[in-house]
């Protein structure tokens, strides 16, 4: 198994990468929790009819028109929402549980202290991972592609995203079960990361309606799903990397 | 050294002259009124480049990877073909415009993928000065994989339009999005399962 434990990592590195590493963990947990309770929060609030976490965020960072307007979430899938709305419930609560999990998973310190805890975890977060993507499939099943957002390039993308997530879950569970450590580790990270794409993709609608206010939400949403999975991905394979040992010099 | 297996190489020469193909035939000889036609006639080397560097970098992967894991270094020429491609594929992106195949939003994939791909050449570089040998292995696996995007998005063009009554914009923004992603997790299977 690839050695990842804190003494082992000073060993490999030296203390204030390890320093900077742990800051970069904490932070990565804090975000992930934040957006967790963020995504929980956003169709509770949808089925009150009142504007959720999420967009008061968005709002502050870009602006009403944008968050509110022509071509933007709100707007454009109220109907498909309303429509699937038990589905999305689902996909969204069960989402944000991974989210709030994962990151302290992936913490060695925190696996080796707390082995049982990672176990049950585990099991929990596998568990709403495929109750989540199931819901979102269904969701998908019932909405025809073209009332999706942006259209069928990222209806495709996010059915081709759910089934992936799944597929990298079942990997997950299919090595821990045959006691294959390090490859449960290297699916986990795939599949975190993949799920990762969530936050990401809000982050980068915040990022565009700043940076590219002459698109819409719904045209910026359209370029950011041409890169969005593989720029998700690489921080799941950054974390893998950082495992991988060093070789002796 | 060990050598690649041919089969890479066969696929790899097949992925090019499809990719080739397709500039030539389609684009620069075609009778089509597309508007990648008159791009490609004013900006014929930006084209000629990318193609020829992301044929070069399909060739060079599997010795690049050979060389990450036998001889525990980075293979420039392949790395530079990666480069080469990721900055000429902007290039194709500009001169397309926002009137090409997939309108606005292909420009941001040309830069996302510019982005990752110098981001995973990069970070092998830097793991090798590391002596973390496994992870410059594993991004030059990830490299490599990028290097197939090109022969699948015109490949699954025509397949998508094909299978469903997507609009030609539509259908290219759904050919690219698919094997950027597709590519990472096949390469992370390849990773997990043959490599490790």
């Amino acid at each position: 198994m690839v050695s990842s434990s804190p003494v082992s990592l000073a060993k490999n590195t030296g203390g204030v990468e390890v320093l900077v590493i742990r800051l970069l963990q904490g932070l990565f947990a804090a975000l992930c929790v934040f957006y967790a309770v963020l995504a929980f929060d956003y169709f509770i609030s949808f089925a009150a009819g009142r504007d959720g976490l999420w967009m008061r965020v968005f709002s502050i960072f870009v602006s009403e028109d944008y968050t509110h307007g022509p071509g933007s979430v709100h707007v454009d899938q109220n109907l498909a929402y309303s429509n699937g709305l038990r589905f999305m419930l689902m996909h969204t609560t069960m989402g944000a549980i991974c989210m709030a999990i994962g990151p302290f998973q992936f913490i060695a310190a925190f696996r080796q202290r707390y082995r049982a805890l990672h176990r049950n975890m585990g099991k929990v977060y596998l568990l709403a991972v495929g109750l989540s993507m199931f819901a979102g499939l269904a969701y998908l099943s019932i909405t025809p592609f073209d009332k999706v957002y942006s259209g069928a390039p990222f209806a495709i993308g996010l059915v081709g995203l759910h089934l992936l997530v799944l597929y990298t879950g079942y990997k997950a569970y299919q090595t821990i079960r045959q006691r294959k450590i390090t490859k449960h580790q290297q699916w986990m990270a795939m599949n975190y990361g993949l799920l990762l794409s969530t936050p990401v993709l809000r982050l980068l609608w915040i990022a565009f309606g700043i940076g590219f206010p002459h698109l819409n939400q719904a045209e910026a949403n359209l370029a950011i799903t041409t890169f969005l999975i593989p720029v998700s991905v690489m921080v799941g394979i950054v974390w893998l990397a950082a495992q991988r040992p060093r070789a002796a010099r | 050294m060990r050598k690649a297996p041919r089969a890479l190489h066969l696929f790899a020469a097949v992925a090019g002259a499809i990719t080739i193909y397709a500039w030539v035939i389609r684009y620069l000889l075609g009778t089509g009124p597309a508007p990648e036609t008159l791009a490609f006639e004013q900006s014929a080397w930006i084209f000629w480049l990318y193609t020829l560097a992301t044929f070069g970098a399909l060739l060079l992967g599997p010795a690049a990877i050979i060389a990450a894991v036998d001889e525990k270094r980075p293979h420039h020429l392949f790395n530079l073909m990666c480069l080469i491609s990721a900055w000429f594929g902007v290039g194709v992106g500009r001169a397309i415009g926002p009137d090409g195949y997939g309108g606005a939003s292909m420009l941001f994939y040309w830069w996302g993928l510019a982005f990752v791909w110098t981001f995973l050449i990069a970070g092998s570089y830097l793991f090798a000065r590391q002596t973390r040998y496994l992870a410059m292995r594993d991004w030059t696996v990830y490299g490599y994989a990028l290097s197939w995007l090109p022969a699948m998005t015109i490949i699954s063009f025509p397949v998508w339009q094909a299978i469903s009554d997507m609009s030609v914009d539509e259908a290219m923004i759904t050919s690219v999005t698919m094997p950027f992603a597709g590519s990472f997790v096949l390469a992370h299977w390849c990773i997990i399962e043959l490599l490790d």
